[in-house]
């Protein structure tokens, strides 16, 4: 049955995309999984530029307003992964609803369908929330980031829809500051993904951060991250990688 | 003009959608598949470090 996860956070800049590109590439690359990541954001988008390209003849916007098929909007990664990019330009404010559709159609065919969903909780999120089963909502150790993060869950919860847990990014915490922050927000903590410069190098050069710098802390915690989400132990990991994992 | 105004704008100068092509036809689900599936679809480029990453 495939698995429909949205990736959420409440306020923008906290790391959705990044997320988003590093689990879709590692499901597909990794555990070798059919995985579709959709960019719901079609005012605001970046998911095709951290994956290598900013420019695409047909995105989610012509398949939303009908110019174009869901077949020519779909582009492959060489993890794996496929993407359905949005509009780098201005074409108008589009209809998010259809989204979900979207998402209905490609069902048959994959096995994750991941939606890299807006910041806020305006009428494209919430497009976005509804055509979701799953939710993973990624938040910075900020309370304005937290507080965001907070009402997107309770939205969520309010929607029936169920939510995996939260990520802190770009987080460099103690445990006992973990737990206050999951104490808070009444939702497990999936992974806590450290302040590192490789996850910078890593979109510069647009390649995810798990396989371009698989050794680095924030590849290490999104590897714990995808054996959360995904119930299996991370495959392949190397002798030295598992040596470095006992003194985590 | 303030943002609200800016918006009802916009959305008047998107042309009217076209119907929602749902890929019930057996030709589109075709290629939605094989697209999916079996990578019948435009390869994203990669830059010199997404090669080695995957090669």
């Amino acid at each position: 049955m495939t698995r429909v996860i949205g990736i959420l956070s409440g306020k923008g800049g906290v790391g959705k995309t990044t997320a988003t590109v590093n689990i879709g590439a590692s499901l597909a690359f990794d555990y070798g999984n059919n995985v579709v990541a959709i960019d719901a954001n079609t005012t605001s988008s970046s998911l095709g530029l951290y994956l290598g390209n900013h420019k695409f003849p047909v995105t989610i916007n012509e398949v939303l307003t009908g110019k174009a098929s869901i077949a020519d909007a779909i582009y492959a990664h060489p993890s794996g992964l496929k993407v359905i990019p949005s509009s780098h330009g201005f074409n108008g404010v589009v209809n998010n609803k259809r989204i979900k559709s979207v998402v209905n159609s490609l069902k048959e065919f994959t096995d994750f369908i991941l939606l890299d969903c807006p910041p806020t909780l305006g009428s494209e999120t919430r497009a976005g929330i509804e055509a979701v089963d799953e939710l993973i909502v990624i938040a910075n150790p900020n309370w304005a980031s937290l507080l965001e993060a907070k009402k997107t869950i309770e939205y969520a919860k309010q929607l029936k829809k169920k939510v995996l847990g939260l990520v802190l990014n770009q987080a460099d915490l103690e445990p006992e500051e973990i737990d206050k922050i999951k104490k808070a927000l009444k939702i497990d903590i999936l992974s806590v993904i450290p302040l590192d410069d490789n996850v910078v190098k890593s979109s510069d050069k647009r390649v995810p951060v798990i396989h371009l710098y698989g050794r680095s802390r924030p590849a290490r915690a999104y590897k714990k991250l995808m054996e959360k989400i995904t119930g299996e132990k991370f495959p392949n990991r190397g002798i030295i990688e598992r040596i470095i994992g006992w003194f985590d | 003009m303030d943002f609200d105004l800016f918006l009802e704008e916009m959305k008047k100068r998107v042309p009217k959608a076209r119907k929602f092509r749902k890929i019930s036809r057996k030709k589109d689900k075709e290629r939605v598949e094989s697209a999916v599936l079996d990578d019948k679809c435009t390869e994203i480029p990669q830059t010199s470090d997404g090669r080695r990453a995957y090669k």
